[in-house]
């Protein structure tokens, strides 16, 4: 299993649109719910249990299903995390990034697995299932699946915190080093749970930022699409 | 205390509905009612038997709605989940079968986590295609003044045995990161409609429940209306306390596909 594929997978510089996103942070900053490193680390933490380990569940099984590939497996993936994600503008989100992983990783490990989840859907196939089949094409295990999920689940709004709180980049990392073994245990969960039935797997929802996300994609000036 | 509670429920030839099996034990009590619904839908009461539910309570409900048949599922009062004498959680675990052209309207009273409360509400709904479902349900995290409790509710539902919806909200001093501006924040009341009508494939409900609805998300009012795949909408609010709850959804919502 490739520790290096795995680090280049998770690198803020894979050209994969992360950046573009928030992951909800921009709305709660506008509306005054996150001004200070304590609330970022709250916020941080419920992003971490709610979107964390289902991300995490449904990118450990993808992995296996395109590692096959098996393509029904893959599509009833899809269709679970779809009905996990009722917000549109959090399921218009989570297909862009998709799509737009599965581009960036075709580049450098090309294979069935990418091929199989890129046919998923229309919109291309929703994040975690995309990151799934390109930790499956890049030989990443699927523990480091999930603990890389997981991790992106913080990350991407952290990074997102810098510029909109105007913060010092130094207090963002030891808000996120403090987070390190909620992460853990959140991965664990995860692989726990993508043992079992897809039924099963876990759909807990950040209801604010389910919420938000509908009003925050019709504002017409933003720095963040989502 | 465990205790299980079922109906069945069968369409007659003229149109309106017989419960051919309407039992249960305490603290879960089902007894119909004469509604002001539609005259061709049974309704019943869920009526509680004893205080609670009370951790390491074990409930049990299912409900099964045979072709055409259409049941109103209310309450008396609201449920009150309180902490027990052992550590653990009470447990509610309703299951759902609606088979074509059956419909069921739940609107039931709120669950009140107190504090130090545990209590965890599982739904699992199975329907056919051309079956309708009006599903309204509102969690308050503490009683008046009172420290939330813990409450974790989970709604599946599949519709043509393809998943329509599943939605877990877990919030309270149990789960880290609830209580923060990412999920609740101070908001102490939150409610999930869920309402799926195959007649509205004419009309796009979301529109016209965004008009009724004043989509917001304020400090102490939030509510979005969220399309989903098929003639079904989510609404999902969240509130300071009740009052502001009410305020938010001043429509029978639940009722829309009466």
């Amino acid at each position: 299993m490739s520790l290096i594929s795995l680090l280049m997978l998770t690198d803020s510089r894979l050209p994969a649109g992360t950046h573009a996103h928030s992951g909800g942070l921009e709305a709660a900053v506008a509306a005054g719910r996150v001004a200070e490193a304590v609330d970022l680390h709250a916020f941080l933490l419920g992003r971490l249990t709610t979107t964390g380990p289902t991300g995490a569940a449904f990118s450990a099984a993808a992995l296996e299903a395109a590692s096959g590939p098996d393509d029904a497996l893959l599509a009833e993936l899809d269709a679970e995390y779809e009905a996990r994600t009722p917000s549109p503008a959090q399921r218009r989100a989570s297909r862009k990034l998709g799509r737009q992983l599965l581009r960036a990783v075709r580049a450098g490990w090309p294979g069935p697995a990418l091929a199989a989840a890129s046919v998923v859907h229309p919109d291309g196939p929703h994040q975690p299932i995309a990151f799934g089949a390109a930790c499956a094409a890049a030989g990443v295990s699927p523990h480091d699946s999930a603990l890389a999920s997981a991790l992106g689940a913080v990350t991407g709004p952290a990074n997102a915190a810098t510029r909109l709180l105007g913060i010092d980049p130094d207090t963002v990392t030891a808000v996120l080093a403090a987070l390190e073994p909620h992460i853990q245990d959140t991965a664990d969960a995860a692989l726990k749970a993508a043992l079992g039935p897809v039924s099963e797997f876990p759909s807990f929802s950040a209801l604010r930022l389910d919420i938000s996300a509908e009003h925050h994609s019709t504002w017409e000036v933003r720095l963040f699409a989502s | 205390m465990k205790a299980t509670a079922r109906l069945v429920a069968e369409a007659r030839p003229d149109g309106t509905t017989r419960l051919t099996t309407l039992a249960g034990q305490a603290p879960l009590l089902l007894r119909q009612t004469i509604g002001d619904g539609p005259a061709d839908t049974a309704q019943v009461h869920l009526v509680a038997g004893a205080a609670g539910p009370v951790g390491g309570d074990e409930l049990r409900l299912s409900l099964h709605l045979g072709p055409g048949a259409r049941v109103r599922i209310r309450s008396v009062a609201a449920a009150l989940a309180l902490p027990g004498p052992q550590p653990g959680e009470s447990t509610l675990d309703i299951s759902v079968r609606i088979d074509s052209g059956a419909a069921l309207d739940w609107n039931v009273q709120p669950l009140i986590a107190a504090r130090g409360a545990r209590h965890r509400t599982t739904v699992r709904i199975e329907m056919a295609d051309d079956a309708r479902l009006a599903w309204h349900e509102q969690t308050l995290l503490g009683r008046h003044g009172e420290e939330p409790g813990s409450a974790l509710t989970r709604l599946r539902i599949r519709r043509a045995g393809r998943p329509l919806l599943d939605h877990t909200l877990a919030v309270g001093p149990h789960y880290p990161g609830s209580l923060g501006p990412a999920v609740v924040g101070a908001g102490r009341a939150n409610s999930t409609t869920v309402i799926v009508d195959p007649a509205w494939n004419a009309v796009p409900p979301a529109d016209r429940l965004r008009l009724r609805l004043d989509p917001r998300d304020d400090a102490h009012r939030a509510v979005a209306v969220f399309p989903l795949d098929g003639p079904a909408v989510v609404i999902s609010a969240l509130a300071a306390d009740a009052l502001e709850l009410r305020r938010l959804l001043p429509a029978p919502t639940a009722a829309e596909s009466d």
